[in-house]
């Protein structure tokens, strides 16, 4: 089915095409709820939360721009309401833990050496919010003003969360290659 | 790289199948809100409430011997009266894609001997009412809790003894499937067969192939008189996948690619006991040699495995220093660093895999034992030069230590033959 035609038969509220829907673009978003969460279990949630929002707003996707760019930003948008309704990131606030190890030289990474699961691995362990900040920034791109205005936080937060969590990405990188190296 | 271009490059259009679970999820809340949403196009709580609202007003109205219709939803089993006699058909909505896969449908109707026969005292013009009881066994036809629905037909004559029933010799499989149809209906007249694919057949036993993926409702209709009856049975048809392993061999590091693929699980065997599950991978091999990657993709009903073959040579773990250089009389100056190339006669360095090296340290002498260049990078070569000012022509010594990664360590001395351009 043309995606012009999918995207109007999900409007009717077809079933089929809503399968068909999420058959083609459910591994994408996949990816992305595997990434915000902090393991699969959250990713499922976040990826089905994604869905609803989808089949429930498609009426509202103007036409204009991307259709998977629309659907990955709900699923982003549906992962920062996922965080801000655990509770459980508030007990991770002050870490403070990992941020004395700053890394002394600019780390220098293959990216042959590390499988898809040790580098979701990593990010998956991250505390909730320095993982929403080291995705946003690293992967999607987002400046640190849109980043704090999303998460509703201090865009210097939004730094030192950023800095915090790659230094904790770094330094469990590092062990990682010295593990696979030996 | 950096970690953020590591995750930026790894990530970039990475995809994962979800677990069949999520999308039984997203079914469940859709059916549950489309069933709260009013509305004339689709089954939901109003048609619930009318057919309540009709039930009640049913037993209101009928004087207390007499027994109502009852309705039951969309889902009623209907009793189609017609001016040239009475038929009856099933009419359960046909099911959509996704919300009967692996049911079966079936609609049996009772034998003419437990037919109950009653006076009634609406149908005056009737010789005979009778009231067939007709029961759903279908999972999702049946929304009422009395699964026994009692519907009253006018009919001229009691309903002869015959069945509908069919035997499939398969209800699953890749496309195309070819299944055999087995007729079992008993005391018929005719049979017609409705196979899913848009085509019918009066064909006693047939024979059919479905090429394209989908899941198909085959009715077999069989005919006695004036009735008909009517019996179900589902196919799922399922894509065979057709992927392909892409795989770029870099030293003993793999990065392999599964294209192609349309959904299922994706489990990736690399020949060396080393089994993982995704798309993409990338994977190690710790000794060389000749190496099956298996790529198995599976749903459901349909499992494909693509395999190839590659060889993973041993890396070299050996490099060389050439024995003369000719030194550049201009454009040098101390601490200008070129990598070392087996082309360039002007520096000198190490020749062969120098990326494996973990430790390195050369030192140049002159023959009277004076240290004139010393480094720890191996990329970094020597052009003849000391403190700005060019050596004269003769013979230099060095002195190698180096490690590789894998452990192998050596030093090597030699001399070095300087001339000048």
């Amino acid at each position: 089915m043309e995606e012009k035609t999918l995207i109007e038969e999900c409007r009717k509220g077809s079933r089929a095409a809503q399968w068909e829907l999420y058959k083609k673009y459910s591994p994408v978003l996949f990816g992305i709820c595997l990434r915000y969460s902090d393991g699969r279990e959250t990713a499922e949630d976040i990826l089905q939360d994604t869905f609803m929002k989808i089949y429930s707003s498609i009426s509202d996707y103007e036409g204009t721009g991307s259709f998977e760019g629309w659907m990955k930003r709900i699923a982003i948008n549906t992962a920062i309401t996922n965080y801000h309704q655990s509770a459980k990131h508030k007990h991770h606030e002050d870490v403070d833990d990992y941020a004395q190890t700053i890394a002394s030289d600019d780390p220098n990474f293959d990216s042959l050496e590390f499988t898809h699961e040790e580098l979701l691995g990593v990010v998956n362990s991250l505390p909730d919010g320095y993982r929403m900040v080291f995705n946003m920034f690293a992967i999607e791109g987002f400046k640190h003003r849109e980043i704090a205005d999303m998460l509703g936080i201090d865009i210097n937060t939004s730094k030192t969360q950023f800095m915090r969590a790659r230094n904790i990405v770094v330094k469990k990188l590092n062990e990682l290659q010295r593990i696979k190296r030996h | 790289m950096t970690p953020e271009d590591l995750y930026k490059n790894s990530f970039d259009g990475y995809r994962q199948d979800p677990p069949p679970g999520v999308w039984d999820g997203v079914n469940r809340r859709l059916a549950t809100k489309s069933f709260f949403t009013p509305g004339l196009g689709h089954f939901n709580i109003l048609y619930v409430a009318a057919a309540a609202a009709i039930v009640v007003a049913a037993f209101w109205m009928s004087p207390g011997d007499q027994q109502s219709p009852s309705t039951n939803g969309e889902n009623i089993i209907i009793a189609d009266s017609s001016s040239d006699g009475t038929r009856q058909t099933a009419g359960d909505k046909v099911p959509s894609y996704d919300e009967n896969v692996g049911k079966e449908l079936s609609v049996t109707i009772p034998k003419h001997n437990n037919v109950q026969h009653q006076p009634s005292q609406q149908t005056e013009n009737a010789d005979i009412t009778t009231t067939a009881a007709i029961k759903a066994d279908s999972g999702v036809s049946v929304t009422s809790s009395e699964p026994e629905i009692q519907r009253t037909s006018l009919i001229e004559s009691p309903m002869p003894d015959f069945t509908s029933a069919f035997h499939a010799s398969l209800h699953q499989g890749c496309a195309p499937l070819t299944i055999q149809l087995q007729n079992l209906s008993q005391n018929t007249e005719y049979c017609q067969w409705y196979l899913g694919n848009g085509e019918t057949t009066y064909e006693q036993n047939p024979t059919i192939t479905y090429n394209k993926p989908g899941t198909y409702i085959i009715a077999l209709r069989t005919v006695s008189g004036t009735y008909a009856k009517t019996s179900y049975d589902t196919i799922k048809v399922s894509a065979r996948q057709q992927a392909e392993i892409a795989v770029a061999i870099q030293g003993m590091t793999i990065i392999a690619e599964a294209r192609n693929v349309n959904g299922g699980n994706i489990v990736w065997d690399f020949g060396d006991k080393t089994q993982m599950m995704g798309k993409k991978h990338s994977h190690t091999y710790k000794q060389p040699g000749v190496y099956d990657i298996v790529l198995t993709i599976s749903d459901d009903i349909c499992t494909d495995t693509v395999t190839r073959r590659i060889t993973i040579k041993e890396p070299e773990f050996s490099i060389t220093f050439p024995n003369a250089i000719i030194a550049s009389r201009s454009g040098f100056s101390s601490g200008d660093y070129k990598s070392a190339s087996p082309e360039n006669k002007a520096l000198f360095g190490p020749k062969g895999n120098i990326d494996n090296l973990a430790k390195y340290n050369l030192t140049i002498y002159t023959r009277a034992g004076k240290q004139v260049f010393q480094t720890n990078n191996p990329h970094e070569t020597w052009n003849g030069y000391y403190l700005n000012e060019l050596l004269p022509r003769g013979v230099y010594v060095y002195k190698c230590q180096y490690e590789f990664v894998n452990g192998e360590s050596a030093t090597v001395n030699g001399n070095i033959t300087l001339l000048w351009e």
